[in-house]
């Protein structure tokens, strides 16, 4: 390594100040601290410091995706390594772009933006809905409050919530069955299972939605991996458990109570199912089904954009439960799972500040 | 070292109990300023020959308290700037030492022979009035932070001047409640304290979790509930020094400093006099660039290159490697050598070890992620990181607003950041502009 | 082309304030509510703008020689009632000779008449100068107007419909952006257009204190 370690030298000073490449002094930095430790030590006290950055932080995340990464490569052919691919190119360019204007360091962030978005998409997403798309989440739901840290939105989801809005038809038809590039399902493109319980009232099994025979978007299909990924994540301490565990937690909670009171669909004339049992396979459907796992372990748990205190985590978790299942049962829409997260970023500051004057509540009487 | 969240980070180079045998110095240079006093008025002149005990000079601001004369000798002021430099230092060193004459009370006694400035308010952690007289004594009998000296090597052979130091305390500051911050778990020690106590009213024992910064005095005072203004806190050295002071007038010069850190050879308890040149107890094992840290290594500050002597506030000295290297796509090694809060690292599967720790920073600033773990960290239950936001922002009212007088200054908030946010620094720098204030104001 | 030739040295200096130092609407944000709703076609901008341009030289001219008399009190009624007959006019003639435009553009025409531009130029400039000035002031403010929400038009146009005064501009297989024709597609075009003419511009949001 001590010849890329020269390289690094010896290019730097085009990059300093006076140097021909200047403006991209951010870009050359970030390259040589991927590859080399930066050499920065501590100079006040504490005099040693805990060894985890934001790189590594930021990497346990994807290391934690990996599972619904490669299972989407799996079942949807190497266009999901394309569509990572542009994400990243686009995306990183914005960052790269707003770090060398401001003039600041590239913020890590953009590592989980970046690989999150693509796996958010209908596996059949053309790439330049991709590029725009991460365009606008890095540019609108990040940038423009100020980069990593500032945002109040999760980068990919504004990213998402845009291409869906901006285009309809794309994105919420033309669902690729797993395996299909393979031959190895029967039909190209196949319903959802949130649409096929919604519009017809067919339950996918739990089991099929646990190893992903259902379609759906690139990497939510196979639930297994979501949930060792998330359970992971949560070990480590990267994501605080208590917004996915409440959220969970709540999604089933209100779907079975909906399903008690008579709220399953049901296929044409014949009787809504009702009773316990019903309830129960309803809760656990809208538990496992369309992307309330994904969204739960990986976008919910942002820590940016959701309340730091922990009350609101739980209070945020919840809140996102229930307007996911609210949603599914009562709106037009199939799936809530995005909405309802935007919807409570758009609230994090006023939980946080609810949360945080009633626990000072005291202080500022006396 | 334990810290709040189940936390537990070994480093190597602590100190033993052991105490290292005493070597004469050539000469001693007595640094004229230390953490918290600055000893601008000097006393004597150039050339003029002391004994062990006289005054050198004094620290105006802070009530007169004086720096003395550890040895007799010879006054060198020119030698390096800021110090008093003691050549010719006599051969027996006891053997004469200065009139302290009659000073009146005992308060100017402790005052005159140097023990005063031991004591510190715990809201201002400044040299506390000697016409006042606080409310309640709270004495720290143990460390939980590894570097600094431990109490069980002081008092080995001193438990006997510890008790009837607290006794006299007591008597002298008007029937003050006296506390001892003692850890959960059982030892001899606490035994013979316990004994104590339960024989005078006034002595209570403090029982706190085996955690830093469980030891520190003012974070005992909130959990007791005590008014921080009216309460003071003292080392126990400084309870040994004014047993001593007020029985046989004898000059609080000498102290135990523990020497440690993963640079030194035989990291143990060194017992010197003020002004001992560090370059003798610092004995490192290669000729690494190094940074010298005077107290803990969360909470102390650097000692400058300039410094050659031991201040007189010097608890103890923590020698670091100053990192150099570059480690190679540090972010996706698996890490088994290196121990962190969060469990990212694979040291997780391994056994609790010993580590050898650099001033690496660790990485670089970012800005705040909100991942939560100086909220985790904090011992006192505050949130560091809004904390720190609206300092940075310039608002410290709010600052305040979410108990940021709570905060005792440990460290922890810095230590475990993502981010590699410098908490700690920002807050000194308020708390310092805020102590000013109330001086001047 | 010399500004200052052309005008003078105040006149230049007006002009030039108009159309870029001082923008209606980046620099001030005035006249956003018509700038987001009549901007997601060409035609319909240039209709709009045609209409702000015309009462604002008409209330230019009427103000600006009537402002020795008004009385202070009632400034306000005097502007809104000279707004509101130009209005009128822009309105009937609209309505008359291009009736399509008319109904595409629904109430914002009559909604002119709040149209802040308007209402603060006359307050900010026409009742404190000269015609000749209030005139220049006038194009130089309808002129930045037009030619923002011309800009937003054309972009908001060829993204949400693929064409340009309705011919077809995009390549085929072209997926209309369908977000862009809502308001809200406007609010991020808008807001961008604002960004960059802000900090080309170099002006600075209004300090906290
Ligand atoms: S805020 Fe930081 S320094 Fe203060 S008590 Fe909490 S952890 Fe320690
Ligand atoms: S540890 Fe650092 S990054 Fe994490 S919340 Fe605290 S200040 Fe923010």
């Amino acid at each position: 390594m001590k010849w890329l370690y020269n390289l690094f030298e010896s290019s730097k000073p085009h990059f300093e100040k006076r140097g021909k490449l200047a403006f991209f002094k951010p870009l050359f930095e970030a390259i040589e601290f991927i590859f080399f430790y930066p050499p920065a030590r501590t100079v006040t006290g504490p005099h040693v410091r805990d060894p985890l950055d934001i790189k590594r932080y930021m990497t346990i995340v994807i290391v934690a995706l990996l599972p619904s990464i490669c299972a989407s490569i799996y079942f949807f052919g190497p266009r999901i390594l394309l569509m990572i691919l542009v994400s990243y190119a686009v995306g990183g360019l914005v960052e790269v772009l707003f770090a060398c204007i401001r003039k600041t360091e590239i913020h890590e962030g953009f590592f989980v933006t970046g690989i999150l978005f693509p796996l958010i998409l209908p596996p059949a997403t053309p790439l330049w809905v991709v590029a725009v798309g991460v365009f606008f989440g890095v540019f609108f739901g990040k940038e423009v409050f100020g980069g990593t840290g500032h945002n109040i939105f999760n980068p990919a989801l504004v990213g998402r919530l845009f291409v869906t809005i901006a285009f309809p038809t794309i994105l919420t038809t033309g669902w690729t069955a797993p395996g299909a590039w393979r031959g190895a399902a029967d039909a190209v493109s196949q319903a959802t299972p949130m649409a096929l319980a919604k519009t017809q009232a067919v339950f996918t099994p739990v089991a099929d939605l646990l190893i992903g025979i259902p379609s759906g978007s690139a990497g939510e299909t196979f639930r297994l991996g979501i949930i060792i990924g998330g359970i992971f994540l949560m070990l480590t301490r990267v994501s605080n458990w208590r917004v996915p565990i409440s959220y969970l937690a709540s999604v089933f909670v209100m779907a079975f109570v909906i399903g008690l009171f008579g709220g399953i669909p049901s296929a044409g004339e014949s009787a809504a199912p009702s009773g316990f049992a019903a309830a129960f396979n309803f809760g656990l459907f809208n538990l496992l089904g369309g992307s309330v796992l994904f969204g739960a372990m990986f976008m919910a748990c942002d820590p940016v954009t959701s309340p730091f205190t922990v009350p609101g985590k739980f209070i945020f978790g919840i809140g996102c439960g229930v307007l996911t299942v609210l949603i599914r049962v009562f709106s037009g829409y199939v799936e809530g799972v995005m909405f309802s997260i935007v919807i409570m970023n758009a609230f994090t500051p006023l939980i946080d500040h609810i949360v945080l004057s009633m626990r000072y509540r005291g202080a500022e009487a006396s | 070292m334990k810290f709040n969240g189940g936390y537990n980070v070994m480093l190597e180079g602590e100190p033993s109990t052991g105490v290292a045998p005493y070597q004469k110095p050539e000469a001693l240079h007595l640094p004229l300023y230390s953490d918290r006093l600055d000893f601008s008025l000097l006393e004597v002149e150039d050339g003029a020959s002391v004994v062990k005990g006289q005054v050198l000079a004094r620290d105006p601001v802070n009530f007169s308290v004086p720096l003395l004369a550890p040895m007799a000798g010879t006054i060198n002021l020119k030698f390096a700037e800021r110090h008093i430099t003691i050549e010719h230092l006599s051969a027996s060193s006891d053997s004469e030492t200065a009139e302290v004459g009659d000073v009146g009370d005992e308060r100017q006694t402790l005052l005159r022979l140097g023990v005063w400035s031991s004591l510190a308010r715990l809201d201002t952690n400044r040299v506390p009035d000697p016409e006042r007289t606080p409310e309640a004594l709270i004495v720290s009998v143990f460390r939980f932070e590894p570097f600094l000296p431990s109490p069980a090597a002081i008092l080995k052979d001193g438990a006997g001047d510890f008790v009837s130091g607290l006794d006299r305390l007591h008597k002298l500051f008007e029937d003050a409640a006296v506390y001892l911050v003692v850890p959960e778990s059982d030892s001899e020690l606490k035994g013979q304290l316990a004994q104590a106590a339960s024989s005078n009213s006034w002595l209570n024992l403090f029982e706190v979790p085996q955690t830093y910064p469980f030891d520190h005095p003012a974070f005992a005072a909130q959990m007791l509930k005590l008014s921080p203004k009216r309460a003071w806190s003292l080392d126990v050295q400084g309870v040994i020094a004014a047993n001593q002071a007020l029985e046989n007038n004898r000059p609080y010069t000498k102290r135990m400093v523990s020497v440690g850190g993963p640079q030194i050879n035989q990291p143990c308890h060194h017992h010197l006099p003020i002004g001992y040149p560090l370059a003798m107890i610092i004995d490192r094992q290669s000729g690494a660039e190094c940074r010298i840290v005077s107290g803990g290594v969360l909470t102390g500050g650097a000692v400058a290159p300039s410094q050659l002597g031991l201040d007189i506030e010097c608890q103890g000295l923590t020698v670091l490697e100053e990192l150099t290297g570059r480690e190679i796509l540090a972010f996706v090694q698996p890490g088994f050598t290196k121990q962190a809060y969060s469990k990212t690292f694979a040291s997780v599967f391994k056994p609790l070890f010993k580590e050898k720790r650099t001033t690496a920073l660790g990485g670089e600033s970012r800005p705040c992620v909100f991942c939560g773990f100086c909220e985790q960290a904090c011992p006192v239950g505050i949130i560091p990181h809004l904390i720190y936001r609206y300092l940075d922002k310039d608002r410290p009212e709010d600052a305040y607003r979410f108990k940021f007088d709570k905060c005792i200054d440990c460290g922890l908030c810095s230590y475990v950041c993502v981010s590699k946010i410098n908490h700690l620094k920002l807050f000194r720098a308020e708390r310092s502009r805020a102590v000013t204030e109330l001086i001047e104001g | 082309m010399n500004l200052k030739e052309l005008f003078g040295k105040k006149g230049a200096k007006t002009v030039k304030n108009g159309i870029w130092r001082e923008h209606p609407i980046s620099s001030a944000t005035l006249g956003i509510c018509s700038a987001l709703a009549i901007s997601n076609k060409v035609e319909n901008a240039i209709a709009m703008s045609a209409g702000v341009i015309f009462v604002l030289i008409l209330t230019a001219i009427i103000i600006s020689l009537l402002r020795k008399i008004i009385p202070s009190r009632v400034r306000i009624i005097i502007y809104m009632i000279t707004i509101a007959a130009g209005v009128t006019i822009v309105d009937l003639v609209l309505k008359a000779y291009f009736p399509i435009i008319s109904e595409a553009m629904g109430p914002y025409v009559p909604l002119i008449i709040t149209n802040c531009i308007i209402m603060g130029r006359a307050e900010a400039f026409f009742v404190q100068n000269p015609t000749k000035l209030s005139l220049l002031d006038a194009l130089a403010n309808g002129l930045a107007y037009g030619y923002t929400l011309m800009a937003i038009a054309i972009f908001r146009e060829i993204f949400a419909f693929g064409t340009l005064l309705g011919v077809r501009v995009t390549p085929a297989g072209w997926v209309d952006w369908v977000v862009l024709a809502a308001p809200a597609g406007a609010f991020f075009v808008l807001g961008t257009f604002l960004w960059v003419t802000r900090t080309l511009a170099g002006v600075e949001p209004p300090k906290k204190s």
